[in-house]
């Protein structure tokens, strides 16, 4: 009920009051039963909740809704029963009946919250009437049945759905201010990592998650505000009230708390966090889609920032979004013209510093930008699913090349870990095996931990197969990421590599010292290599040498090199190994 | 008729009822107040215990009622940080005749509570342990 229903309900009362002074004075003009059903008749016409109360404080009148609302018998009129009376037969709580009583009691006009025993919220709202009496008006805290969505509900949480809520974002765009229009904010919510809920419990459980996050969501929300699932686990929140940034960021903040405590579907606790971006009209956009879409950039950069965090959209947003496409469609032509390069750095087996193989590097040479690091377009090329062909480009390549050298030198090809979920992996290491030529041993994929974190049996099983057929498969960046025996443990890997940053003692030399002694030794135990990364000095060949790593790399044995310049480099190592020295640990 | 097999849940969070120790304990007994008929009514047993900086509180029942129970306690603004530390079926009710059992206050904040991530086992057993001893709950 808005505001401007509750006073029209008031007034035929006040008029009812004016008509009959009588009434509260005792001398009756006209029937007072007359009025009173007349009244009645009108407030139940309207579906009006409402309580009528006399000067005593006794009640005169309880319409059929607010009887509802109450949880109490109706009563036609009266009947001379006290409003405490009333309450203490109601299903409020004690509390609500003690706030319903005290707004009773107040002079003029107020108003209070109630929960009531069925856990709805119910508005209450004190008008004071001529002599002495008083009207509380009742109004459920959301407006009684869902807005209707017709064919825009979302089938599983009830929620709009997308159309829906583009509907009503277009619809909220066109009122003015005197209509309930004006500012107003886009809240687009998206579940962390729910996938691996879906992944590990099922598709059902995910299910019952949704709804219960889509309760949830109702619940938290002031009635006007509209919920909505955009798809899969993004939902998204029309703001009606409060909508300065600052007022929207702790909306945010509470639905990231409520939204992200644990929930029970089939009595199994799932743990989720949330991230949030938003965007305000008529700042940020006065189309639906544009709002949404700059509200879907803040959440990007929310959870480019780390997951369980919110974001307001600011212009840089879009310029950094902006850069992103670009590099997008950059990467798209690249891959089409050609652009890539494979760099290949070599491999060392100690002691006696014998070149067994190289590790091919993905460069990018920009027409316009030079060479772009792979750490700067990689996570964009996962994004934009261009990752898969990329890599079966890389591996095709990389073979071709190898098949070049000397054997048994073998090629380390590093392998994201959305190959195994985006792209036929296995499919593409055969083709490239086949089309080369090239001796499955002589080829090494290298996956890092993350890879194995999010599917690890499909992961391990294209892992098996891998080997099956003969290639190598090496954990890399080793001590950097979670380091979980376990996963050591969950597949035999020819060889640890060991992250630089151990090697290079920028965590500390000691501390670098003792975690790749740790390293080698858990190799060692597990009959894996282990091959140190970023040995650049004598000092740290022989400390990662003293320390039990079987294999190194480095600018100590060679940087990158391009295609045309590993004939030199191989031959150099010929040379190198007829004069070889010991070197002193 | 055989009853619905039943389901417990273990859990701890942090409270965000601030003031002083009356006032925490007043928001205690509102709380027992409206929690224990609801309970009663739902076959839901249980105990709440409470320290001046959280909450531990094992609930038991049918799962359908436990998970609608703690999905209700999971939207009070009073508490946060919920961490559930077993959900699991339960053979018997540990406390069985209690629709919440106030385990009470505990001084400071305890040990078993603070964890990073408390074992569900002794919190369990500390629950019944207070309730115990504040309710006299008869031993099983
Ligand atoms: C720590 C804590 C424990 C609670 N335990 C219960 C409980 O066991 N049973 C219950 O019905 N409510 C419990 N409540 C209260 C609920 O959160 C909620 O306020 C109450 O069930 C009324 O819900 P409603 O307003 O949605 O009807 C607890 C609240 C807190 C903060």
């Amino acid at each position: 009920m808005t505001p401007g229903t509750a006073l029209s309900l008031a007034r035929p009362v006040r008029d009812r009051a004016a008509r009959v002074p009588a009434f509260a004075n005792g001398a009756a003009g006209e029937a007072p039963g007359d009025s009173e059903d007349e009244a009645a008749g009108l407030l139940a016409a309207l579906g009006g909740a409402a309580v009528l109360l006399g000067a005593d404080l006794g009640v005169d009148l309880l319409t059929e809704a607010a009887a509802r609302l109450l949880g109490v018998a109706a009563h036609p009129t009266g009947a001379g029963e006290k409003l405490k009376d009333l309450l203490d037969r109601s299903h409020l709580g004690p509390a609500a009946r003690q706030a319903l009583g005290s707004l009773a009691r107040l002079d003029g006009k107020g108003s209070a919250c109630l929960r009531s025993g069925a856990g709805a919220k119910i508005l209450a709202r004190r008008v004071a009437l001529p002599h002495r009496r008083t009207a509380l008006l009742l109004t459920p805290d959301r407006p009684p049945p869902e807005a209707p969505l017709g064919q825009h509900a979302d089938p599983l949480t009830g929620l709009a759905d997308r159309a829906g809520f583009i509907a009503a974002v277009t619809a909220r765009l066109g009122q003015t201010p005197a209509e309930g229009g004006g500012a107003f904010g886009v809240l687009v919510l998206d579940l962390d990592r729910f996938h691996v809920v879906n992944d590990t419990l099922g598709p059902a459980i995910g299910d019952q998650v949704l709804i219960a996050v889509a309760a949830r969501l109702r619940a938290a929300l002031r009635a006007g505000d509209l919920p909505a699932r955009l798809n899969g686990d993004e939902f998204a929140v029309l703001i009606h009230a409060g909508t300065g940034v600052a007022e929207l960021e702790a909306l945010a903040r509470r639905l990231m708390d409520t939204l992200g405590r644990p929930y029970l579907p089939d009595g199994q606790p799932v743990s989720l966090s949330l991230s949030v971006g938003i965007a305000r009209a008529p700042e940020d956009g006065t189309a639906a889609d544009t709002l949404l879409r700059r509200a879907a950039i803040a959440l990007h950069a929310a959870k480019a920032a780390g997951r369980a965090r919110l974001a307001a959209f600011t212009p840089e947003m879009q310029a950094r979004s902006e850069t992103r496409r670009q590099m997008e469609t950059d990467l798209r032509r690249a891959f089409a013209l050609r652009q890539f390069e494979l760099h290949y750095q070599p491999q060392v087996e100690l002691p006696d510093n014998r070149l067994f193989g190289f590790e091919a590097l993905l460069r990018w040479r920009h027409p316009a930008r030079g060479f772009i690091p792979p750490d700067q377009f990689v996570p964009v090329a996962e994004e934009v699913g261009l990752i898969a062909p990329i890599g079966a480009w890389v591996l095709a390549a990389a073979c071709a090349e190898a098949t070049r050298w000397p054997a048994p030198l073998t090629v380390a090809v590093n392998v994201s870990g959305l190959q195994f979920e985006q792209g036929d992996l296995l499919g593409a290491v055969a083709s490239a095996l086949d089309r080369t030529g090239l001796a499955p041993e002589r080829l090494e994929i290298e996956i890092t931990e993350s890879a194995l974190l999010v599917n690890p049996e499909a992961t391990l099983g294209i892992l098996h197969q891998l080997r099956e057929r003969g290639v190598r498969i090496a954990m890399d960046d080793f001590g950097t990421g979670y380091s979980s025996l376990t996963r050591l443990q969950s597949f035999p890997f020819d060889r640890i590599k060991i992250d630089r940053s151990f090697v290079s003692g920028r965590r500390g030399l000691a501390e670098g010292r003792a975690i790749v002694r740790a390293i080698a030794g858990l190799g060692a135990s597990l009959g894996m290599r282990t091959i140190a990364e970023g040995v650049e000095t004598e000092e740290q060949l022989a400390s990662v040498r003293a320390e039990g790593c079987t294999e190194v790399q480095g600018y100590l044995f060679g940087r990158p090199a391009a295609v045309c310049d590993l004939p030199a480099v191989i031959a150099g190592f010929g040379r190198r190994a007829a004069q070889v020295t010991e070197i002193p640990v | 008729m055989t009853p619905p097999p039943l389901h417990r849940v273990i859990y701890v969070s942090r409270s965000r009822i601030g003031g002083t120790e009356a006032r925490l304990r007043a928001e205690i007994d509102a709380i027992l107040a409206v929690a224990r008929p609801r309970n009663a009514a739902e076959n839901i047993t249980g105990a709440l215990l409470f320290t001046r900086t959280g909450f531990a509180q094992a609930l038991e029942g049918p799962l359908a009622a436990v998970q609608a129970t703690f999905e209700r306690i999971q939207r009070d603004p009073r508490h946060g940080d919920v961490l559930v530390l077993a959900s699991e079926p339960a053979g018997q009710r540990l406390f069985a005749g209690w629709a919440m059992a106030d385990a009470g206050l505990v001084a400071g904040t305890h040990p078993l509570l603070s964890a990073a991530s408390p074992a569900a086992a002794p919190v369990l057993t500390l629950l019944r342990d207070l309730a115990r001893e504040a309710e006299h709950l008869p031993v099983v």
